[in-house]
């Protein structure tokens, strides 16, 4: 069989998405309950979410540990008969904190999970936060953060969120001395009035059978809720842009972190912004991937990312370069800016970036668990399955015109701020 | 349980097949069996950077990334000791798309000069970001060298040091791709959303033309047998103490790699573990703490690593670690904590097997250490293990003699 290896396989970027739309179970206790049944595997996630992010602390810290301090010892248990129990039936409980929310997530096993879900269930509601666990944690958490204080990325991510978030809740500048400061008092106090409010859903992905469901409704159904304290409305100041350049004198690689404040999932350049960003750094072929890193060979990465807050949103580009190139590696990223200010897209690359986002959107609803982080992250916006419909016809009909206005529009230098962590 | 078909093409590609119509997308999995111990000593970290060089362009396909992602699809590639694994995932429809770039690259490669000279400088910055630019990022470059004398783990798969890297040469390129890039020395996993109909067709299409050529034996210097414990101390800018303590132990295939495997997780999987409860939570010694096996191909370690309070004697925190080793030696284990780990592995292979790309990678390796139908016998493996055999193993490896310490020190405490 003879054939052309230099043509490629006939190809088409019609796929078929499935809908993310979740059953809805509302318990008398008007507790949400979200249902994503599919999978092979008899196991279950179960993830309970709260009005309970960074957002709403405040003292930096608080919301982190609280979370992660609500698995050691209930008014039931100890931390240590919680960690035998989920350990023995090879569950996992994961605690998340997010800007916004924060998560509650067990793995398990169905058949072991009349065992793991009450264990869940307490700590949730019972949680007591003893006083030697809180200095355990305060002085382990602190280590760790004073080894991540060595690595130029951490020091970056620290200083460029209070660069752009100044001033807002969701600046969360975090130093040595806030884990000092955490006392039993302010995470009780915190776990009272986050965890036990009317704003949190339960979301179960997996084989879920009728058993798994009956036993997550009544647990769910004997939560006892309240209605949740009212948030002060966040301002939005945007100002324009800062520099800022933290020396480290041995460092052989710079971190670098340029971006603003945007938008969130709600703004009509959303999606736009999303393939603007692809262009630019959201992918292995993006521009500043093949100009720092192809091209030139500065960096072992760069990427750049579009993020959405509840209340906010912000672009950011991050790379580590040597520290010999730092300075060319800034007037490069600028340069492909400009150039996206200035020159339309070609249509090879946009085809291609369409055709990547709709596979990337197409793997990242691929089985139950990955549903449900789809799911979660529209929810809290309240958009439904209409946002992913309109995100695909959206990427279809894209074109090279709009994208130069949103270029022009939002990535602007005079809005852009700009830190380095190392050396220039 | 993973059903799987498998065949062999007339050049000596193994092909895996497996079925999950439950995803909208098709897996390609390629192993060869080449890694950082095939490399010459003075030419190390060579296995890696080819796995970079293969990123940059096939004999007739310039750039392998751009079609990739026209159809949607997306991949990675990682280096270890033992192999070099390549996978992609791609929506099922276009799935043909990666039989036709995987068997370009599998033919030949362009051998561009720039793509040479610009990986050496991403692999550069590399070493940097991740080995020298870290707090204790170094660690394993001086473990290594201590826990091997002559077997080439001695070194990392990044490199001994960054002149290899410099000094990587064309010729040296096309040798390696020679030697070690060929049908006889891969294996590919197709899985998801695909039949094995297909399978078979552009299996035979794409890969069947390539020439067939014979595996390079693997003549690897053996690693003697430890005769006395080995110990380095050093000082670094960092803002703890930490140890790693380590053991040579037997090579991935051996039995008694399971029971290495649950004594890691005894000592530290999970908050109920040993080493956390006792050292740091209850004694305070550690601020975190670690067990695991490298589960290597030839023989490999077991690893204990943690970093210590302010104010711990170094000394005293080894002996705690010690003790919590050999008492696997002194005590047969319980059986509800052996009940224990074993219900954690059936839980973790049960979560791993949701992913199809989990399982095309898991399907490849299991291939290589002799059958993939091995990893169907995981769970048994495990649940047939006893106590006994447990405390057998201990005896056999977990000894003075055989152990590898290194104290990694922060400037201050040198006194």
């Amino acid at each position: 069989m003879s054939i052309n290896r230099l043509q490629a396989p006939e190809y088409t970027a019609n796929f078929s998405f499935p809908a993310i739309a979740p059953e809805q179970h509302t318990l008398s206790n008007q507790v949400p309950l979200f249902v994503i049944n599919a999978g092979s595997q008899a196991l279950c996630k179960i993830e309970m979410v709260f009005n309970a992010g960074n957002y709403y602390e405040t003292n930096a810290l608080i919301a982190n540990a609280t979370n992660a301090l609500m698995r050691e010892g209930t008014s039931n248990k100890t931390a240590g008969e919680i960690a035998e129990l989920l350990d023995y039936y090879g569950a996992f409980l994961e605690t998340a904190v997010y800007k916004d929310k924060a998560s509650v997530i067990l793995y398990s096993l169905n058949k072991h999970l009349h065992k793991t879900l009450p264990v869940m269930m307490d700590l949730i509601q019972h949680a007591i936060f003893p006083e030697k666990e809180l200095t355990l944690y305060k002085t382990n958490q602190k280590q760790k953060f004073l080894v991540n204080q060595q690595k130029v990325d951490f020091v970056a991510r620290n200083h460029f969120n209070a660069m752009l978030f100044k001033d807002t809740p969701y600046d969360q500048f975090i130093e040595a001395s806030n884990y000092d400061d955490l006392s039993q008092a302010q995470l009780q106090a915190f776990f009272k009035d986050r965890y036990a409010g009317n704003g949190m859903y339960v979301v179960i992905a997996g084989n879920i059978s009728d058993d798994v469901l009956s036993q997550v409704k009544e647990a769910t159904v004997a939560l006892n809720l309240k209605a949740e304290l009212e948030v002060k409305p966040y301002q939005n100041n945007f100002s324009g842009r800062q520099e800022l350049l933290i020396e480290k004198k041995d460092a052989m690689q710079s971190a670098i972190r340029i971006g603003r404040r945007l938008f969130n999932k709600n703004h009509p350049d959303y999606f736009g912004m999303q393939i603007l960003n692809t262009i630019l750094g959201g992918y292995f072929g993006s521009r500043l991937m093949s100009n720092i890193r192809e091209d030139k060979g500065y960096t072992y990465g760069i990427g750049s990312g579009v993020a959405s807050l509840l209340n906010d949103g912000f672009f950011y580009i991050s790379t580590e370069v040597g520290v010999d190139v730092t300075a060319a590696t800034l007037t490069e990223i600028y340069k492909e800016i400009e150039i996206l200010q200035q020159n339309k897209v070609g249509e090879d690359e946009l085809n291609l970036v369409k055709n990547y986002l709709l596979g990337t959107f197409l793997r990242s609803v691929d089985g139950p668990f990955a549903m449900s982080e789809k799911f979660t992250s529209i929810k809290d916006y309240g958009l439904t399955n209409e946002f992913y419909k309109a995100y695909v016809n959206y990427i279809k009909q894209a074109k090279a015109e709009d994208l130069i206005i949103l270029a022009q529009k939002y990535l602007n230098k005079n809005d852009l701020s700009e830190l380095v962590v190392g050396k220039l | 349980m993973i059903k799987f078909e498998r065949f062999t093409l007339a050049n000596g590609l193994k092909v895996i097949y497996h079925q999950d119509n439950s995803t909208p997308l098709v897996c390609m999995n390629i192993l060869y069996d080449v890694g950082a111990r095939d490399e010459h000593p003075e030419h190390t970290g060579f296995a890696h950077l080819f796995e970079h060089l293969m990123f940059g362009g096939s004999v007739n396909i310039p750039n392998y990334d751009e079609p990739l992602q026209m159809v949607g699809g997306e991949n990675n590639a990682f280096t270890n000791n033992d192999i070099t694994n390549y996978y992609l995932t791609l929506p099922a429809d276009n799935a043909e798309t990666a039989f036709w770039l995987e068997s370009d690259r599998m033919l030949s490669l362009a051998f561009t000069p720039k793509s040479l000279e610009v990986q050496r400088q991403v692999v550069i910055e590399e070493f940097k970001q991740r080995y020298l630019n870290q707090p204790y990022g170094d660690v394993w470059l001086l473990l290594k060298p201590l826990a091997y004398k002559v077997h080439p783990y001695q070194w990392n798969t990044i490199g001994k040091e960054i002149s290899h890297i410099e000094n990587a040469t064309m010729e040296e390129v096309k040798d390696f791709f020679k030697n070690f890039y060929h049908p006889a020395n891969a294996i590919m996993v197709v899985a998801g959303n695909i039949e094995l109909e297909q399978v078979k067709l552009w299996s035979e299409k794409w890969f069947g033309p390539i020439p067939n050529q014979h595996k390079v034996p693997r003549n690897l210097p053996v690693e003697p047998p430890q005769s006395e414990a080995r110990k380095l101390v050093v000082h670094r800018d960092v803002p703890a103490n930490s140890i790693y303590k380590a053991w040579h132990i037997c090579k991935r295939n051996d039995k008694s790699y399971h029971h290495f495997d649950l004594i890691s997780d005894i000592l530290s999987n999970g908050k109920s573990s040993r080493l956390y409860l006792n050292l740091v939570k209850d004694k305070k010694l550690f601020t975190e703490i670690n067990a695991y096996v490298s589960g290597d191909m030839d023989n490999g370690l077991f690893i204990v690593s943690g970093k210590l309070t302010a104010g711990t004697n170094v000394d005293e925190a080894e002996k705690e670690i010690d003790a919590a080793v050999y008492q696997f030696v002194h005590e047969k284990l319980a059986e509800n904590e052996l009940q224990k780990v074993k219900n954690k592995v059936e839980s973790v292979l049960n979560f791993s097997n949701t992913n199809v790309l989990n399982k095309a990678m898991n399907l490849a390796y299991y291939e290589l250490l002799g059958d993939a139908d091995m990893l169907n016998k995981e769970e048994e493996n495990y649940a047939s293990i006893t106590a006994d055999d447990i405390q057998l193993t201990a005896k056999n490896y977990f000894t003075d003699s055989n152990s590898i310490s290194l104290h990694y020190l922060m400037n201050e405490a040198k006194a």
